[in-house]
C-alpha cells in the first residue's frame, strides 16, 4: 500500500478490506422498465469527504437510497468496514453504523432538540425500577448532547427548546452533529445547504470538516461546486444512473466537475449512453 | 403535516428565515403547552366566575362532585382519543362503540357470575382487540384513520344491536357498588380518570414508548428515518388507545345501571371537543394531558353551569355544538400562526 | 413490481375483510320475516298484509308481526308479513308486493318515514285502506299511545304518592326532557308537571326546573348533576321524563351527589321499570303495550272487512285509534307477564280485547 491517493477509485478489488469505511460495487436498481441505477460503485475512506454529484435524474438519490437502506437494489454488493451486509430497510443501515441526513425530513418539529438528538435511540434510566418502566435518562441526555453540540461548535439557545423556532442551519447542523453523537462512521448529506444562506452554509460546512477531524466519512450530494471544492476531498460524477469517475478534489476544477456532470469530458469507463440502451 | 421545514431562503439574507420566526408564539419564553394550560384555565375561571356573580351558590362540593362526576369516563376516553390523535391517526371516531362493547364485555361477564377481578381485565380486553382491529385495518391496509372508523363504528353498532337490546349491571356488583360510591369526598370513577391521565401524561413525555410515538405523529418520515417501526407504533398505538377505551367502558358500565348499543353516542363530542381544546393538534405529534384533563374540566363544567344559570334544557345542546366549532377553529388558528 | 403488486393485493384484502363484516352486521338485520304466507289472495277472504319495522333494537316490531298474524287467524283471515328492516327502500318494495298481492288492507310501522308519502301514493292508486303505527300520515288511519294521557296519568300516580308520602311538600320537580321528540316530549313531561301541579297546587313555580336528557339515560346522567347542585336545599325530589331511561338518568345523578334521601321518579314507556335492577326511586312508570297495537288496528280492519269503512284520521291529535296507557307502581309491574306471555295471552283472549284490558284494568 502506498498512500491513499493512488488507490484506484474503480477498483472491484480494494486491496485491503478493512481500508474502506464503506465498498459499494455494481449497484443496480429498476423501476419497472425505468433503470434507475445501472452500475453504481463507490470505495469511501475512512475519515473523507466524498462528493457525490450528477444531473438531475443521474441516480445519486437512488443510490443514496439503496447506501441508507430505503431502498432494496436488485443487484450489487455493500461492504461495510470490510464486513458484506444487505440493507433490507432504513434500520438496517442505522446498524451498520450509516447515518443519512435528509435536508426536510431530519427533525421532529414538535420535539426538543435533545430529544431529537436521541429519538430512536433513547437511553433508559440508570435506576432499574424506571428503566423495567420504559422511562428514559433525560439528564444524561441533555448532558451528553450539549458536550458533543458545544464541543462540534453547533450553537443553539438550549437543547429542551422545540426545534420549530431554531433556524435552518441550526437544525441541519443538529441532524448532523446526531450522527456523531450516535458513533456513526458514516454520515451520509443530501444537500444540506440547500436552503441555507450564505453564513448558516459556513457553519455547516465548517461543522462538515468537525466531522472528517473525528474520523467520520462523510458522502455529500450537492449542486454547489464550490462548497464541494471546498469541503471535499474526492468527487464522485454520476450519469445516467452510473457511477462515471472518481477525481481527487485537488486534481480538478469546478469546471472540471461540471464537464464530468455534462459528458462534455469523456467517463473513466464505457458508458452505453450513446448506443441509447437506457431505456427512459 | 405543516408545510417544508426549511424556507428556501435568498442567500443573500441568511436571517430570513429566523427573522419571521423571532415573532412566532414558541420562542417567547412559555411553552406551547403552558399556555394552552393557562388560557384553558382562563376561560374556565371566566366560567366559573361568571356562573358564581348569578349564583353564588355555585361553588359548593355539590357543583364539585357534579362537575367531578361529568368528567370522569369523557376524561379517560380523552386520553383514549388523544394517544391516537398524538401518534398521528387523525380521530377514532369508534370510541363510542368501543366504550359499550367493553361495558358491554364487562356487565356480561358479571351477569355470568365471573368474578369482578375478572370481569374488569375482560372489559379492558375487549378494548385493546377493537383497538387492534382498528389497527390492523388502518396500519396495514393503508387506510385513512377516519374513514376506517367511521365504518367499524357503523359496523360495531350494527353488530352489538344484534346481539343486545340493553345490558345491565347486576345491581349488587361490587362494580356497582364502586360506581356508586365516593373516595375523599369525590367520586370512585374520578380517581381512575386521574390516575389514567397523569400516568399517560407521564408516559409521554417521560418513557422511551411516548417518545417514539409524538415522533411518529409529528414527522413519520423523521421517525422512520431514525429506525422506528412506524407499523409497530401506530398498531400499538391503537391497541393502547383501545385498552384506555376499555377501562372507560368498565367504569362506564359501574355507574349507569342500564345501556342501549347506541349509548356511546352522546361521548363523541365532548371527548372529540375536549381533545382539539387542549391543544392536541388533529395533524398529530402534539399534546399535553395535563392540559387535555383541564379542557374536560372546562366542558363538564358547562352543563352544570347551564342548570344554575337555569336556561332551558335546548341550550346545552347549543353550547356543545358552538364550542367544537369554536375549539376547531382555535385549532386552525394555532397552525396558521405557527405555519410559518 | 411484485412487491407492489403484493402490498396493494394485502390491502385489497383487508378491504374486502372489513367490507364483507361490514355486510355480514348488515344482512343479519336483511332478511324478510314472511308469516303465513298465503299467495291466495284471489279468493273472497279478506287479506291483511302486515309490515313490521325491522329496527334491530326493537323486538315489540317482530311481535306486532305476532299478535297480527293470531288476531287475523281468530278471524279466519289471510295474513301476509314482510318486513321493512328500516329501510325506505325495502318499505316501498313492501308496497309494491302487497298490492300485486292484491291485499285488502296494510297496517305498518315504518321507523323510515321519509319514504311514506310514495308509498302512501301507491296504496291511494290501487285503493288500499293503511293502518300506520305511532308516525302519522295524510290518509292514513293513525294509531298510537296516547301520549298527552300517558304523561297525565304518570304525573297523577306520582302527584298522588307525593300527597301521600310528603304531604305534597315537594321542593323539586325535575323534567328530564328529550326536545328533540317534539310534541310528544311536550305531552308526557309537560302533561306529568301539569297533573302534579293539579294534585299538589301549592309547589312554587320555581320548584319545576328542566333539563335536557334527550331520551337516553348516559345523555341524562351527564347533565342531571348540575341539577341537583343547582338546588342545593332541595330535599324532596320528583323526576318525570320523556322515558324511563331519562328519569333514571336523573335518579342516577341524585345518588351520586348523595341528594337519593327523598327523591321519587315516575317514567315512560316502562322500558327500565321491570327485571332485576329497577332503580329502587324509580316508583313507576307507564307502560303503552306497544307490541299490542295490532289490536287497536284490527277493530278498524273489522270495520274495513264488513264494508263500513270508517273515515280517516290520520294525525296524533285526533287518532283513528288510541292506545291507552297503562301507569303501573314498580310493584304492578312486576305482576305484569313479560312481553312474550302477553303476546300469547292476547292471542288467546277474545276478539277485540286489548293488552290495556288483560293487564291494567286488573
Amino acid at each position: 500500500m502506498t498512500t491513499n491517493n493512488e488507490v484506484d477509485p474503480m477498483s472491484d478489488t480494494p486491496s485491503s478490506a478493512s481500508e474502506f469505511a464503506l465498498s459499494a460495487s455494481h449497484i443496480t436498481r429498476r423501476y419497472g422498465a425505468v433503470v434507475a441505477l445501472a452500475d453504481a460503485s463507490m470505495q469511501l475512506r475512512r475519515g473523507e469527504v466524498m462528493g457525490l454529484v450528477g444531473d438531475n435524474g443521474a441516480g445519486k438519490s437512488t443510490f443514496l437510497k439503496v447506501l441508507s437502506g430505503a431502498v432494496v437494489p436488485d443487484g450489487g454488493d455493500i461492504v461495510v468496514d470490510g464486513n458484506p451486509v444487505t440493507f433490507r430497510r432504513p434500520s438496517d443501515a442505522l446498524e451498520a453504523g450509516i447515518e443519512t441526513v435528509y435536508q426536510d425530513l431530519a427533525l421532529v418539529d414538535t420535539m426538543s432538540a435533545v430529544q431529537n438528538v436521541y429519538l430512536g435511540r433513547e437511553e433508559l434510566s440508570k435506576n432499574p425500577f424506571l428503566r423495567l418502566l420504559n422511562v428514559v435518562n433525560d439528564g444524561g441526555m441533555r448532558k451528553r448532547s450539549r458536550e458533543v453540540l458545544s464541543e462540534l461548535g453547533v450553537g443553539i439557545q438550549s437543547v429542551n427548546v422545540s426545534v420549530k423556532g431554531m433556524s435552518g442551519g441550526q437544525r441541519q447542523c443538529l441532524a448532523i452533529a446526531r450522527a456523531l453523537l450516535w458513533g456513526r462512521q458514516i454520515v451520509i448529506l443530501d444537500e444540506p445547504t440547500a436552503a441555507l444562506g450564505v453564513r448558516e452554509s459556513a457553519q455547516v460546512l465548517e461543522l462538515i470538516g468537525r466531522l472528517r477531524d473525528h474520523g467520520v466519512s462523510v458522502i455529500l450530494v450537492s449542486h454547489n461546486m464550490q462548497q464541494l471544492v471546498q469541503v471535499a476531498d474526492r468527487v464522485t460524477v454520476m450519469r445516467l444512473g452510473r457511477t462515471i469517475a472518481t477525481r481527487d478534489v485537488a486534481d480538478i476544477t469546478p469546471e472540471g466537475i461540471v464537464g464530468l456532470i455534462t459528458g462534455a469530458i469523456p467517463a473513466d469507463v464505457s458508458t452505453p449512453e450513446d448506443s441509447a440502451t437506457v431505456v427512459h | 403535516m405543516t408545510t417544508s421545514l426549511i424556507t428556501p431562503a435568498d442567500p443573500a439574507a441568511p436571517q430570513s428565515p429566523g427573522g419571521a420566526k423571532l415573532r412566532r408564539p414558541d420562542s417567547r419564553g412559555l411553552p406551547v403547552s403552558a399556555r394552552d394550560a393557562l388560557s384553558i384555565t382562563g376561560v374556565w375561571a371566566l366560567l366559573i366566575i361568571a356562573t358564581t356573580i348569578v349564583r353564588p351558590d355555585f361553588l359548593s362540593t355539590q357543583s364539585l362532585l357534579a362537575v367531578t362526576f361529568t368528567m370522569s369516563i369523557s376524561g379517560i376516553l380523552a386520553v383514549s382519543q388523544a394517544i391516537i390523535v398524538i401518534s398521528g391517526g387523525l380521530l377514532d371516531l369508534s370510541l363510542p362503540v368501543s366504550l359499550i362493547l367493553s361495558a358491554w364485555a364487562t356487565v356480561t361477564a358479571l351477569n355470568n357470575g365471573l368474578p369482578t377481578a375478572v370481569a374488569i381485565p375482560i372489559g379492558i380486553v375487549t378494548g385493546m382487540a377493537w383497538g387492534g382491529l382498528n389497527g390492523l385495518i388502518v396500519v396495514f391496509g393503508k387506510l385513512n384513520p377516519i374513514i376506517v372508523t367511521l365504518a367499524t363504528g357503523f359496523g360495531g353498532l350494527a353488530v352489538m344491536l344484534i346481539f343486545f337490546k340493553s345490558a345491565q349491571i347486576p345491581s349488587t356488583s361490587e362494580l356497582r357498588l364502586y360506581g356508586l360510591g365516593r373516595f375523599l369526598g369525590l367520586p370512585n370513577i374520578f380517581w381512575p380518570m386521574l390516575i389514567v391521565i397523569v400516568l399517560g401524561g407521564l408516559a409521554f413525555a417521560y418513557t422511551r414508548w411516548g417518545r417514539r410515538l409524538i415522533a411518529v405523529g409529528g414527522n413519520p418520515s423523521a421517525a422512520k428515518a431514525r429506525g422506528i417501526n412506524l407499523r409497530r407504533m401506530r398498531f400499538a398505538s391503537f391497541i393502547g388507545a383501545g385498552a384506555v377505551a376499555g377501562l372507560a367502558g368498565v367504569m362506564f358500565s359501574a355507574v349507569t345501571p342500564s345501556f342501549t348499543p347506541a349509548a356511546g353516542a352522546s361521548f363523541q363530542l365532548i371527548v372529540i371537543g375536549a381533545v382539539i381544546l387542549a391543544g392536541i393538534s388533529l395533524s398529530g405529534g402534539k399534546g399535553n394531558l395535563l392540559v387535555l384533563v383541564l379542557s374536560v374540566g372546562f366542558l363538564a363544567t358547562i352543563p352544570t353551569s347551564i342548570a344554575f344559570f337555569g336556561l332551558a334544557p335546548a341550550w346545552a345542546l347549543v353550547f356543545q355544538g358552538a364550542l367544537l366549532i369554536i375549539a376547531v377553529g382555535i385549532d386552525g388558528y394555532r397552525l396558521k400562526r405557527t405555519a410559518r | 413490481m411484485t412487491h407492489f403488486t403484493r402490498g396493494r393485493l394485502a390491502r385489497l384484502g383487508l378491504v374486502a375483510v372489513a367490507a364483507a363484516s361490514l355486510m355480514l352486521a348488515g344482512c343479519s338485520t336483511v332478511g324478510s320475516t314472511s308469516g303465513a304466507s298465503t299467495d291466495s289472495a284471489t279468493d273472497s277472504t279478506f287479506t291483511v298484509g302486515f309490515a313490521v319495522g325491522g329496527q334491530p333494537d326493537a323486538d315489540w316490531q317482530d311481535l306486532q308481526g305476532e299478535v297480527a298474524k293470531g288476531l287475523a287467524e281468530q278471524r279466519g283471515w289471510n295474513f301476509v308479513e314482510l318486513s321493512n328492516d328500516n329501510s325506505e327502500a325495502t318499505a316501498t318494495k313492501n308496497a309494491d308486493i302487497f298490492i300485486q298481492k292484491g291485499v285488502n288492507m296494510v297496517m305498518m310501522f315504518n321507523g323510515q318515514p321519509s319514504a311514506n308519502p310514495v308509498i302512501a301514493k301507491k296504496y291511494a292508486d290501487a285503493g288500499i285502506p293503511v293502518v300506520t303505527f305511532d308516525i302519522a300520515q295524510p290518509g292514513w288511519y293513525f294509531v298510537g299511545v296516547d301520549n298527552a294521557t300517558a304523561g297525565t296519568d304518570g304525573g297523577t300516580a306520582l302527584g298522588n304518592l307525593a300527597k301521600s308520602k310528603w304531604n305534597c311538600q315537594v321542593d323539586l320537580v325535575i323534567s328530564a326532557e328529550g326536545t328533540a321528540a317534539g310534541q310528544i316530549n311536550t305531552w308526557r313531561t309537560g302533561n306529568a308537571r301539569d297533573a302534579v301541579k293539579k294534585v299538589c297546587p301549592n309547589i312554587p313555580e320555581a320548584n319545576y326546573v328542566s333539563y335536557e336528557a334527550d331520551g337516553n339515560l348516559t345523555t341524562s346522567l351527564a347533565n342531571a348533576p348540575g341539577v341537583f347542585a343547582a338546588h342545593p336545599d332541595a330535599k324532596n325530589i320528583l323526576v318525570v321524563g320523556l322515558n324511563d331511561q331519562a328519569v333514571v338518568g336523573a335518579l342516577q345523578a341524585a345518588t351520586q351527589l348523595g341528594r337519593d334521601g327523598s327523591i321519587m321518579g315516575w317514567g315512560q314507556d316502562g322500558g327500565l321499570i321491570t327485571g332485576a335492577n329497577v332503580d329502587p326511586h324509580l316508583a313507576g312508570s307507564v307502560m303503552y303495550f306497544l307490541e299490542g297495537y295490532p289490536a287497536e288496528a284490527f277493530k278498524i280492519a273489522d270495520e274495513i272487512a264488513a264494508g263500513k269503512a270508517p273515515a280517516v284520521k290520520d294525525t296524533g291529535t285526533d287518532p283513528a285509534a288510541s292506545v291507552q296507557p297503562c301507569p303501573v307502581t314498580a310493584a304492578q309491574a312486576a305482576a305484569i307477564p313479560n312481553i312474550n306471555d302477553r303476546v300469547s295471552q292476547l292471542a288467546a283472549a277474545p276478539q277485540g280485547t286489548t293488552e290495556y284490558d288483560l293487564f291494567c284494568k286488573a
